[in-house]
């Protein structure tokens, strides 16, 4: 892929990463074939400022750990009523982390 | 996630209920009510699908099962949950081994598939729709 494409695609999706994943992330785009840029394209990512609103409202539940795919997690908090309270608090600081975290294994997913 | 984020994760929330179980056991035996974590229950006053929990640990530690139950069956799963994954990981950590984050990884795959999922919402859904029909006087 040019280097071009790499960096645009950098730009509209740096609030997806963690910021120190960013350099790996663009020599992974270099490396990658151009047939694969529509599909990178059209990945969905979550909301990382979104994911801390839900946790905000719905962490209670577990519902935010539901939407980012960690099911185990999600039914582990929604069965402790939010960890008694402290999973649900801890969470607010750790949800948006491991949102970009997810964000990176579904882009290194596609990548290979 | 990582073994070291999941162990660090789940001994420090174990640990932590194990805390308030023994606070809410002490309150509870001074036949004095424990402090509420429920913020769905202090914003709505509705019960949540795991309210009671605690009661129905301090209930199954007296050894009254029936009150347990009544409390919420959820606190049987809560019980073993708090009493034995802490020890589960420590005991990880001093072997060396990794069992509890092959035992999670496989839940997690396992709960990935729809109709497990489905069937553990579904179960918790039925306990809550009890337990409201109880609040509100119509069973």
């Amino acid at each position: 892929m040019d280097a071009q494409k790499a960096d645009m695609f950098i730009m509209t999706h740096a609030k997806f990463f963690e910021p120190h994943l960013i350099p790996a992330i663009r020599e992974k785009l270099l490396q990658t074939d151009e047939s694969k840029w529509m599909s990178i394209q059209s990945l969905t990512y979550r909301e990382p400022v979104l994911m801390l609103i839900i946790s905000i409202l719905g962490g209670h539940f577990g519902i935010d750990r539901f939407i980012i795919g960690d099911m185990g997690l999600g039914v582990a908090k929604l069965l402790t009523c939010g960890g008694l309270g402290i999973w649900t608090i801890v969470d607010w600081f750790l949800i948006m982390e491991r949102t970009k975290e997810v964000n990176f294994e579904k882009l290194r997913m596609l990548l290979g | 996630m990582t073994r070291k984020n999941l162990y660090f994760l789940a001994l420090f929330l174990g640990l932590a209920g194990q805390l308030w179980i023994a606070y809410s056991y002490i309150k509870l035996e001074k036949q004095e009510e424990a402090f509420n974590t429920c913020i769905f229950n202090r914003l709505t006053g509705l019960p949540c699908p795991s309210c009671g929990t605690i009661h129905s640990i301090v209930s199954i530690v007296h050894g009254n099962f029936r009150q347990a139950l009544a409390d919420n069956p959820l606190g049987f799963i809560g019980i073993l949950i708090v009493l034995i994954i802490p020890y589960w990981i420590l005991a990880d950590l001093a072997f060396g081994k990794e069992s509890f984050y092959k035992f999670f990884l496989l839940t997690d795959r396992l709960l990935k598939r729809q109709w497990v999922l489905a069937s553990v919402l579904s179960v918790i859904s039925l306990l809550w729709i009890v337990k409201l029909l109880i609040f509100f006087h119509c069973l």
